[in-house]
């Protein structure tokens, strides 16, 4: 007897959950978790073996970085939560071993972090904050410096045209006598010295503070040109201007209370001149002109667990590949909670899952390892 | 590439350039154009009205279009004339409205520099004390329609700056000729900002450049010689944080994995009766996979079978090979079928499978 088949092949349609099944692509999937779409394939995803069984002062590691400092030499480097007095930096060697670096003595009354990092890079060296110590850096050496004078700390860096640029700014930093918290604020370093923050001392540094927007930063990157400073439901563009004394005009897309932007601060992941974040009503990929949803018929899983998101922050981050051999662009927004990282590929337009047994995604990144 | 709109309404009616370091090279300026009209306009064309030896529109920037209260940035390419005097010009831009904006272009006299050197400015990067920079390649340039003799290149201090492999002076240029390159090299003696000056004498006088660097004392530690990468997934773990590494050269899982469908197969309204499943998958080792069907009933419990497939051989050789489940017959108007692997089972890597049915008349009720 010949019995009815219905062959289900690439290119699969990933995980379709806004439409009902019988108005969904027939290779699309109600479902997909540990497995990866990719090259036509339906793939497990690669393995993940042992590399660190435990972190030092057992703190979750928020960021993994790599960079090259200015005697040409190559670091990894781990940041993570700590509390007033520990490091938030490691140094990765072979073996691995995860090398505490030394910290400066802190003012009275600074306080811990347990925010997500971020960093920009300029002149060799790694700028860090996560809304808790000074502005820090790393140059290479087995220490974490402070920024200069800066005067505090911020949640979002960003680099343009020679200056370091905070964004959302905690001045003094937390727990000092007097700290405050500016969610508006953006904050310049003079002009090739991300160490001068003082206006009085260099004319090319300054701050300027968004009054006249409705919503709080949100990330802030530097795409091209300009560096867009989000908000939870806009975005500031910040243009270069060529001139020392005022080196940055700022201009609103929207100052409506409600619109498109960076809902969710550490979806924001950028990658070359382009970058991906949530919104409230969708995920967009921008490239500094256009924007392109890229949520699909998946949203409703999706926002369903963003809703469900509780106990740690939402992050997102854009991956090349999972070391060379294993080419793999793709978006992966992480969701505290559910524990689920959502993954958008590029080069399938499809989303999928990923989940573990030992927890929910804190960092991700391809970095030295010897 | 299309013009540049940004909202607001600004205006620069001068381009200035201040000129390139030699005839025939260009220089782009760029000027912003308002819409101060009431409703929208769109910029046909830019045309240089005079000075269209000098100035010049790219191509691919119009038509362009303008809502009240944007404005536009225009590219303007100047190439710089052979002789040194200055140069004004104007662009004119024609829009679909009576609305013609013009903007004036003017290029400073002095360029280009007689006896000319290359780079204008040398910038190094941080360098550790006693250490040596990488070189930087330097030519000098004669940009005159006559001999140049150079007479001499010195730096003003020469302490952290050197120079390697200069021409030896007195030497006389050829009209539009260039030296061969030489090299500069950074070997900062203190620690900060350092400062020099090349200064290359001709018969037409001294022409100087800065050379800038920095000195530090850092101190590397914990290097890696970057000779292996590798892909760091950091997990808050069950109260011990940890990191894994991902080996891109396996998709054997630790992790249970699936994927999930529910299937009417274009046949609502009748009762399908699942038979079999096949399928291609890439060999890519041995490796275990479940086909799970379900059908529900209401007022019933799922009816649910299981079918454990083993795929792949220990030639690991790509080859795609056909899988076939054992029958697993069961009906149902909606049947949901879950491929599923366990954790450490094995590389799976499905092409394609098949569900095969047989239509078992129409549905009664109570699905």
């Amino acid at each position: 007897m010949t019995y009815h088949p219905q062959t289900i092949r690439g290119p699969f349609a990933g995980i379709v959950s806004d439409t009902p099944f019988t108005e969904a692509p027939p290779n699309a999937f109600d479902d997909i978790l540990n497995f990866f779409v990719r090259k036509g394939r339906m793939q497990s995803r690669p393995q993940l073996g042992a590399y660190l069984p435990t972190i030092p002062n057992n703190q979750i590691v928020r960021y993994i970085g790599k960079f090259k400092d200015a005697n040409g030499n190559l670091h990894s480097f781990l940041l993570t939560n700590y509390t007033a007095g520990q490091t938030p930096a490691y140094m990765l060697t072979a073996g691995p071993v995860a090398n505490p670096l030394t910290i400066p003595g802190l003012p009275a009354g600074q306080q811990g972090s347990n925010q997500l990092f971020t960093d920009a890079h300029i002149q060799n060296q790694v700028f860090f904050a996560n809304g808790g110590y000074p502005l820090a850096y790393l140059d290479g050496s087995n220490t974490v410096q402070f920024a200069g004078d800066t005067p505090g700390t911020c949640l979002f860096l960003a680099v343009n045209v020679s200056h370091l640029i905070q964004a959302y700014c905690i001045e003094p930093a937390a727990g000092q006598a007097g700290s405050t918290v500016f969610p508006r604020r953006v904050r310049w370093s003079a002009s090739g010295n991300a160490l001068e923050w003082n206006t009085l001392t260099d004319f090319t540094a300054g701050s300027n503070d968004l009054l006249d927007v409705p919503d709080d930063i949100t990330g802030i990157n530097t795409l091209g040109y300009p560096t867009y400073v989000w908000r939870s439901n806009g975005i500031t563009v910040m243009y270069p201007t060529g001139q020392g004394l005022s080196p940055f005009q700022f201009y609103n897309y929207s100052l409506a209370p409600d619109g498109v932007g960076n809902f969710f601060p550490y979806s924001l992941a950028t990658y070359t001149n382009w970058c991906v974040f949530v919104a409230q009503d969708n995920i967009y990929r921008f490239d500094g002109s256009s924007m392109t949803p890229i949520g699909g018929t998946t949203k409703k899983k999706i926002y369903a667990d963003l809703a469900a998101n509780n106990g740690d922050q939402i992050w997102g981050r854009i991956v090349p590949n999972f070391t060379l051999g294993y080419d793999f662009l793709c978006y992966m927004l992480t969701i505290p909670g559910p524990n689920v990282t959502w993954i958008y590929t590029f080069d399938d337009g499809q989303w999928v899952r990923f989940n573990s047994s030992q927890g929910y995604l804190t960092a991700v990144r391809t970095v030295y390892t010897n | 590439m299309p013009a540049t709109v940004i909202s607001g309404i600004w205006s620069s009616p001068i381009i200035i350039f201040t000129g390139t370091d030699a005839a025939g090279l260009a220089e782009t300026g760029f000027c912003v154009v308002p819409n101060t009209q009431n409703g929208p306009i769109t910029i046909t064309a830019g045309n240089i009205t005079f000075g269209t030896a000098t100035f010049s529109v790219p191509a691919g920037q119009f038509p362009v279009t303008l809502n009240p209260n944007q404005s536009v940035i225009i590219q303007v390419t100047m190439t710089q004339p052979a002789d040194s005097l200055g140069k004004i010009g104007n662009l004119n831009l024609v829009t679909n409205t009576p609305y013609s904006p013009n903007v004036a272009l003017s290029l400073i006299a002095g360029n280009p520099n007689l006896a000319d050197f290359f780079p204008s400015q040398l910038s190094f990067p941080i360098t550790k004390v006693g250490q040596s920079s990488t070189f930087a390649n330097a030519v000098i340039v004669n940009t005159q329609n006559t001999p140049l003799t150079v007479s001499n290149i010195a730096l003003t201090t020469g302490t952290d700056f050197f120079i390697v492999g200069a021409p030896v002076v007195p030497f006389v240029m050829a009209p539009s000729t260039t030296t061969a390159p030489f090299s500069l090299q950074f070997t900062p003696t203190v620690v900060g900002s350092r400062l020099d000056t090349i200064t290359v004498t001709s018969n037409n006088g001294p022409e100087a450049r800065t050379l800038s660097g920095g000195g530090s004392t850092l101190q590397s530690a914990f290097n890696l010689t970057g000779g292996v990468q590798g892909s760091l997934f950091a997990l808050s773990g069950g109260g011990v944080p940890l990191i894994l590494l991902a080996n891109p050269n396996s998709i054997n899982t630790e992790e249970p994995g699936s994927f999930v469908r529910l299937h009417d197969w274009q046949m609502p309204n009748y009762e399908k009766k699942l038979m079999r499943i096949r399928g291609h998958y890439e060999d890519l080792g041995p490796a275990t996979i479940s086909f799970k069907a379900r059908a529900r009933r209401i007022g019933q419990p799922d009816e649910t079978i299981q079918a454990n497939v083993s795929i792949g051989t220990a030639f690991a050789d790509g080859w795609l090979r056909e899988f076939t489940s054992e029958p697993v017959p069961l009906s149902g108007e909606l049947i949901q079928l879950t491929c599923s692997r366990a954790a450490n089972s094995g590389p799976v890597s499905i092409i394609d499978y098949t569900p095969q049915f047989e239509p078992a008349g129409e549905v009664i009720g109570g699905t």
